[in-house]
């Protein structure tokens, strides 16, 4: 496994923008300052998450609490 | 208001209806499934690859839901559904009926085609129909991820050169136009009747203008033009299509809309679709 890299800058990347103010605590360390790096990860039932406190890489199940719907359309938030 | 456990407890009329409308939705995704499965290679980056790898699991997934209703409730066989309909019989949005050739095109039709089954799909959000309304939240939850893949890379692409731009604006607007082919009008017999039995839990005309309201919202955001307006600070399509000869059953205007599109999927996508180069090796066939 690589060594832990610096902690970054939250990305400018609008491919990311409508997965901010994520809620997800890490795994490892517990943290809540987490950022989504992407919908879809290793199989279909996970999202990518990356703790800004711990720098590692985690998984989250998609339906469990935390994955924001703000920036969706109406027809899809309850 | 009444609510109907099973197909058979509906009235002829709507019986059919929703018969056809769970058809459209279920070849839409079938071909949305086959083309998002189609770029999981050559997508501009891996991330993309394994979004668009995901979506087609997501909705074959979906495809076999819906068919497994349709099997249940009307006696289609999901066989017969895939492997033996005659490709014009196929109710999909046209423009997914040929290949999707660039990731403009493949971007196009994740925010505007998967959006607009979605939105249909939020409609029969608490169905008095009860075998759809058991399994649309979990799908709908699933779509979310669809859309914001397609709102993300549709914002990306749209931040680049003004020949990605073109490129962007060109494959929306075909997308849209095609879309709101297979949407239909505002008012027609099929969706008023299926909101006034509850089974569709919105009229159409609503469920067109928030999908209108969330295109136009998207595509102002981003400075791409593509065919719908806003006005009196409401959004709308920026030119009417035609539905006078639209039909209901094929959710198609007679002729495309758009140039370039057929009303008939490819052979060659149903070829590949349909796994007919193994065809010997088929489960269930006969040997």
């Amino acid at each position: 496994m690589n060594p832990p890299q610096a902690p970054q800058a939250p990305s400018k990347n609008s491919l990311k923008a409508d997965a901010a103010h994520s809620i997800v605590r890490c795994p490892f360390c517990e943290s809540t300052n987490t950022h989504k790096e992407s919908d879809f990860g290793t199989t279909l039932a996970y999202a990518q998450f990356y703790c800004n406190e711990c720098r590692t890489m985690f998984e989250w199940l998609k339906w469990e609490d935390g994955l924001e719907d703000q920036n969706l359309p109406k027809f899809v938030t309850k | 208001m009444k609510s109907f456990p099973s197909a058979k407890d509906l009235p002829e009329n709507l019986r059919e209806h929703v018969r056809c409308l769970l058809l459209a939705i279920a070849d839409t995704k079938l071909l949305l499934g086959f083309h998002y499965a189609e770029w999981t290679f050559g997508s501009p980056a891996l991330e993309a690859s394994i979004a668009a790898c995901s979506m087609s699991q997501d909705e074959f997934g979906h495809v076999r839901l819906l068919h497994a209703c349709l099997n249940a409730q009307f006696g289609m066989s999901p066989h017969e559904l895939i492997e033996h309909r005659p490709a014009e019989n196929f109710l999909t949005v046209a423009v997914l009926n040929q290949p999707l050739k660039t990731w403009a095109e493949t971007v196009a039709a994740n925010l505007i085609v998967d959006g607009a089954i979605t939105v249909a799909l939020s409609g029969l959000r608490g169905s008095s129909f009860e075998p759809v309304a058991n399994f649309m939240d979990k799908m709908i939850e699933e779509e979310k991820h669809h859309l914001r893949h397609g709102q993300g890379w549709f914002r990306t692409l749209a931040a680049r050169s003004p020949e990605t731009k073109s490129a962007l604006r060109v494959a929306s607007e075909k997308a849209l136009q095609a879309t709101f082919e297979w949407l239909g009008p505002d008012q027609q017999t099929m969706a008023a009747e299926l909101a006034a039995a509850g089974i569709l839990k919105s009229t159409w005309a609503a469920l067109r203008q928030q999908y209108v309201d969330w295109i136009g919202g998207v595509s102002e955001s981003s400075g791409i033009t593509f065919g719908v307006e806003k006005k009196n600070d409401a959004y709308r399509m920026a030119a009417e299509i035609d539905y006078k000869n639209w039909q209901p059953h094929n959710r198609r205007c007679g002729k495309p809309v758009a140039d370039g599109l057929s009303s008939v999927v490819d052979e060659k996508i149903l070829y590949h679709l349909r796994g007919s180069k193994n065809a010997e090796f088929k489960l269930g066939e006969a040997a």
